[in-house]
């Protein structure tokens, strides 16, 4: 009876932070289907510029945002990350007004407002956001199941425990951030790592460096320390703990004492805590992993008083905001560039002179086979910026490689094309190069630098990276399982209450 | 037993961070354009500090013009949105604004007709010498001037519809510099000193 009650709680967390990880990625996703609602407003219209599919899709998510009212205001209340969402109304972490107010710039009553949510959550239920909210810990979990599958196999990894100083961390990134900016965070906090790397792959179409940096501290989680980067490292663990000293939810031994031999519960224990000696507060994020294990159904969560100070701090919670629907100036500018037009282009402002060109570097899909697969066409110009004029009289264009050493000298009269100096160049390599402009300027020659990369490697598979990704996981393999022969697989003793 | 070396260790952390913030801070920026914020952005350095890189403006933005700087670009404008007018303009529609948490991008009135001269994101420039229309001869193109939100305002048109942009009245959209047929452009956004508009 209590065990099902156990699973079944297991089963919702689960089925919580799932949830968490698709609403970010719906909330991401979801600008690609406003773009669609304001330039098209029509699935038909969708599936004639994209195919059947992204239409369907459009649809559908047309037909069920409606169910919640307008769907473009719906649609519109669902943005961001954990870091900063805006579900109905904003809901800021706790660091965000921090880093504000370090940097000596006043939070706005929106972002006060919009932290009491996750402060006022911390302090009734607890570390509650880690267990059933943290993206970060969802991974976690799965990492460590693969852990457990991995020691299942026969292999022994480290079970590292690491100093708690989450909060030290947090002002550090504080310290670091008071001078150079908020960015750190979406380094030191894994959930902002994994958010913000979701918004940017999506959003831009590319992956995010933070993204890869989340996939690290996943296998170091799974491979190395266990459960570590949530109980020593994560600032925010750190900060909600001390906010939940006196939660009035969590877990709970009833009945009379434990079997003094009996573990379980501090071996199933993410964190190492152990709640059948009563020493897991606060650091306890009610997870409830151990009550599901206890084999005398002596733990499980408990209220402390009365759901009435929950019910109010859900009511507290606010009213969703309606947006007003613009449909825009112009319809110029929906949809990206025309893909013919190559956006490979630099520019740069030395004195007096704004330089830049546009690099051609495709052959189309055969390149390889072409006869000068490395063939590139460089279209470059230079602008007064004293006189606003474009600069068409004679020039000397030289191409330097990233050592200095002159590859090519182009001599012109006069412009080519009207205003643009036309070059063909073959290059040995990918790599950064100088395009330098000689050019006539009060009587005397002046020599303005303009600094390229180009990629001429870019349909080529980067077999040497992904050699190096899969070595180095291989290594930390490698690194996991001899240092945990040393070690021992086992756990690390409880710490002295 | 280790409650004080703990806290010691933690104290190194925090003070290694606020000495490396300093020297990251002091690094030159490189020679890069500056990029064009998206509109009621709070003058650079406001806007640095302000700016918490929650990217929900990007994420509201119906016109997907709003990009943002990755770790590549320097850990002090990591995560900032930025407009690349020559991938996509703005359409001045000031849901971004309205999202904005922090008061980096201030909120925005979108009305069009008092638009022109009340947001700066940037202003444009036309290189006369490689645009088509004052080519001699001309060869009359006007993509610019057909792509302006506040044709008769921001640009105006002469004969062999040669635009003529009014840097006052300009916004800084880019959608005339995502237009321009010419390679490399002919008119592109030059980022501004901006001021807080409301």
């Amino acid at each position: 009876m209590s065990l099902d009650r156990n699973l079944a709680f297991q089963i919702f967390r689960k089925g919580i932070q799932c949830g968490v990880l698709v609403l970010v990625i719906y909330a991401a996703v979801g600008a690609h289907w406003r773009n669609f609602k304001v330039a098209h407003n029509s699935s038909r219209m969708v599936s004639l510029h994209t195919n059947e599919a992204i239409g369907e899709l459009y649809w559908r998510n047309e037909q069920l945002l409606s169910l919640l009212g307008e769907p473009l205001a719906v649609s519109e209340g669902l943005l961001g990350g954990p870091w900063a969402m805006t579900v109905g109304a904003p809901v800021i972490d706790p660091w965000a007004i921090a880093v504000l107010l370090v940097q000596g710039v006043p939070p706005t009553g929106a972002m006060l407002a919009g932290a009491l949510l996750p402060i006022g959550l911390a302090v009734v239920l607890g570390r509650v956001f880690c267990s059933f909210l943290c993206p970060a810990r969802l991974l976690f979990e799965a990492g460590n199941a693969v852990r457990r599958g991995l020691q299942f196999l026969g292999l022994t990894l480290p079970a590292a425990r690491l100093p708690r100083v989450g909060l030290w961390v947090g002002l550090g990134a504080l310290a670091f951030a008071a001078s150079a900016g908020p960015a750190i965070f979406s380094l030191v906090l894994p959930y902002a790592s994994i958010s913000t790397g979701i918004l940017a792959s999506i959003l831009t179409g590319s992956v995010a460096t933070v993204m890869i940096w989340a996939a690290v501290l996943v296998a170091v989680d799974a491979l190395i320390a266990p459960g570590q980067i949530c109980h020593a490292l994560c600032p925010t663990g750190a900060l909600l703990e001390q906010l939940g000293r006196g939660s009035i939810w969590g877990i709970a031994r009833s009945g009379g004492s434990c079997p003094p031999s009996c573990d379980v519960c501090q071996r199933v224990c993410p964190y190492g805590l152990f709640p059948g000696r009563r020493t897991h507060r606060p650091s306890c994020d009610s997870c409830g992993r151990c009550a599901v294990a206890c084999p005398q159904h002596k733990l499980g969560h408990k209220l402390r008083w009365g759901v009435a100070a929950l019910a109010a701090a859900l009511i507290a919670a606010g009213q969703p905001a309606h947006a007003h629907h613009n449909k825009g100036l112009p319809h110029y500018g929906y949809f990206d560039n025309y893909p013919q037009v190559p956006t490979e282009e630099f520019i740069d402002e030395v004195g007096d002179w704004e330089v830049g060109a546009v690099f051609f570097n495709f052959q189309g899909m055969q390149r390889r086979t072409s006869d000068t697969p490395n063939d590139v066409r460089v279209f470059a110009y230079a602008y007064d910026l004293e006189s606003e004029r474009g600069y068409r009289g004679e020039a000397t264009l030289h191409i330097d490689d990233a050592s200095g050493q002159r590859l090519a000298t182009f001599a012109r009269l006069q412009t080519d094309q009207e205003g643009v100096y036309v070059l063909r160049q073959e290059l040995p390599s990918s790599g950064d190069y100088t395009l330098v402009f000689e050019l006539e300027d009060d009587g005397g020659t002046v020599a303005v630098p303009l600094a390229f990369t180009i990629d001429l490697e870019a349909d080529r598979v980067p077999w040497g990276l992904l050699g190096a990704a899969a070595g180095a996981v291989a290594l930390l393999f490698l690194i996991a399982s001899v240092s945990g022969r040393a070690r021992g697989a086992r756990r690390a003793p409880p710490a002295s209450a | 037993m280790g409650v004080s070396r703990r806290h010691l260790l933690g104290a190194a952390v925090a003070i290694v961070g606020g000495v490396a913030g300093r020297f990251w801070a002091m690094v030159p920026r490189t020679g890069r354009r500056r990029p064009i914020r998206p509109p009621g952005a709070l003058p650079e350095p406001e806007f640095l500090k302000t700016c918490v890189r929650c990217y929900q403006c990007g994420d509201v933005c119906p016109n997907q013009c709003i990009a943002f700087h990755g770790l590549d670009d320097g850990l002090a404008e990591a995560g900032t949105p930025f407009i690349d007018p020559r991938t996509q303009g703005c359409i001045a529609c000031m849901k971004c604004t309205e999202v904005c948490p922090s008061g980096a991008l201030q909120p925005t009135d979108p009305d069009p007709e008092t638009v022109p001269g009340r947001v700066k994101m940037g202003v444009a420039r036309l290189n006369r010498d490689m645009c088509y229309s004052y080519a001699e001869p001309a060869r009359t193109c006007g993509v610019c001037y057909r792509a302006c939100p506040f044709p008769g305002k921001a640009m105006r048109i002469e004969v062999f519809e040669r635009p003529v942009v009014d840097r006052d009245l300009c916004i800084g959209c880019g959608l005339c510099e995502a237009s321009c047929i010419h390679l490399p452009q002919a008119i592109r956004i030059v980022p501004v000193d901006r001021e807080v508009t409301a």
